[in-house]
């Protein structure tokens, strides 16, 4: 009888480890800590060479950008020029609005801006090629950070922490299809779950009555409540009402905050320690 | 130095390159899958068995990486590198130009199952075609700078490969 070929040597080899593999998975999908535990630790020790590396290539990186968008960043420039045009014959307008703004923020009595908050830097996208609608920042647990706190810009609501190890932490956007958030609509007070719909909108599907009034541009806060997510925070406004809905009604939010081309953003710190 | 401890220099090493500059470097959004091309590699050369394991410890390692759950690349990484190893054993001819393609089609194909394994188990939130779009692009990327990496996975693994043998008949 022929001694069995490597092919066959390997099958049970590949059996066991495949059995491994779906042991670990069953494992941690079920919340196995010292798991999650170990990954963070990886993540750790290598995080400080990430940082040596980030820095040490920063010349660089710059240059391959360049080159690798310089068609982006053509057209960017582009729609640029045309928002400035745009913006230098809207100011009167746009003055209106600061005023309308200011009074709306003034009714509603927003403590958005006196939240305690932790300013981080993006640093990019995580490690990985499937991971959309996330970025990294270089603050971590170190900093005083956890997972689930809200992360904003000046301008409202960008997404929550996802993965948080020492000096590192990754954000989840506000775009994301696994994001969602409780809001309140300013106007018309109903409350709902607005949810990431993998595109640059979110959308208010549950909890808005069928027969409220809402305007097109009605100003969308964070509802707060039982949530991690302080209230009153800006998410953005509604650009589709959905008023003739029979059944279920879907929102459309344009979001206040631009998620591209982020540099900085702010880490709102627990309500606890806001309190 | 033995095979283990010159594959475990390797397998260090692609994740610190995974780690840095590989994430940095992005063409299109996308990356050099660093971890799976070592894999292949080791498959290719190693063998089935020995591409089986260091698979799935490579796997472990971009599980770590990119926040995946323990397992979820091993089940795509190991299966894999058998598969190169089972198909270099029927390669009839050995042109660069097949080994480049091949190369990419393992690392697409190796790609884009991690990434449905992801989608089932609900860890990735990608669209399909923007899945299929990164996972070619990976391979190609990752095909261009497999040169250097072939070299050196050849060199961990060059104590384990048996020289030429030379048949003599015995003299009367």
């Amino acid at each position: 009888m022929a001694a069995p070929g490597p092919a066959e040597r390997s099958r049970p080899t590949l059996l066991i480890l495949l059995a491994a593999a779906l042991t670990l998975l069953t494992l941690q999908v079920r919340g196995a800590e010292p798991l999650d535990a170990f990954q963070q630790g990886i993540r750790d020790i290598i995080g400080p060479v990430r940082t040596v590396v980030d820095k040490a290539t920063d010349p660089i990186q710059s240059v391959w950008s360049g080159i690798v968008h310089y068609g982006e960043l053509e057209e960017e420039n582009e729609r640029l020029a045309k928002e400035l045009a745009e913006v230098r014959g809207e100011v009167l307008s746009e003055e209106a609005d600061r005023e309308l703004l200011e009074r709306l923020l003034g009714e509603i009595d927003v403590p958005y801006a006196d939240l305690e908050t932790v300013v981080a830097r993006i640093l990019g996208t995580p490690p990985g090629n499937f991971g959309s609608h996330l970025v990294e920042i270089d603050k971590g647990s170190d900093d005083g950070l956890s997972d689930g706190m809200a992360v904003v810009t000046g301008a409202g609501l960008v997404g929550r922490l996802e993965q948080v190890d020492r000096q590192r932490s990754v954000v989840i956007l506000a775009t994301h299809p696994d994001f969602s958030v409780g809001v309140r609509l300013v106007e018309s007070q109903d409350e709902g779950l607005a949810v990431g719909t993998g595109s640059d909108e979110m959308r208010l599907e549950d909890g808005v009555r069928l027969d409220a009034v809402i305007a097109e541009d009605e100003v969308v806060i964070t509802s707060g409540g039982r949530s991690r997510f302080p209230a009153d925070i800006p998410v953005g406004k509604v650009t589709d009402p959905d008023n003739f809905a029979e059944y279920e009604r879907t929102i459309k939010i344009e979001l206040a905050a631009s998620l591209e081309n982020l540099s900085f953003v702010n880490v709102v710190m627990d309500l606890e320690e806001n309190s | 130095m033995t095979t283990r401890i010159r594959s475990f220099v390797v397998l260090v090493t692609a994740v610190l390159l995974q780690a840095t500059v590989f994430s940095e470097f992005r063409f299109s959004g996308t990356s050099v899958e660093v971890l799976l091309l070592v894999t292949i590699l080791a498959g290719y050369h190693g063998g089935p068995e020995h591409g089986a394991i260091f698979g799935f410890f490579a796997s472990l390692f971009q599980d770590a990486l990119t926040g995946a759950p323990f397992g979820l690349h091993a089940m795509v990484y190991s299966p894999l590198a058998v598969g190169v190893s089972s198909v270099e054993d029927r390669l009839v001819e050995s042109r660069p130009i097949i080994y480049g393609f091949g190369l990419v089609v393992a690392v697409t194909l190796g790609a884009s199952l991690a990434g449905f394994t992801g989608l089932l188990f609900g860890q990735t939130a990608i669209e399909n075609g923007l899945l299929i779009k990164r996972s070619v692009i990976a391979g190609l990327v990752s095909a261009a700078v497999a040169s250097p990496i072939n070299k050196v996975i050849q060199w961990s693994l060059s104590m384990s490969i048996p020289g030429a043998v030379e048949l003599r008949i015995p003299e009367k």
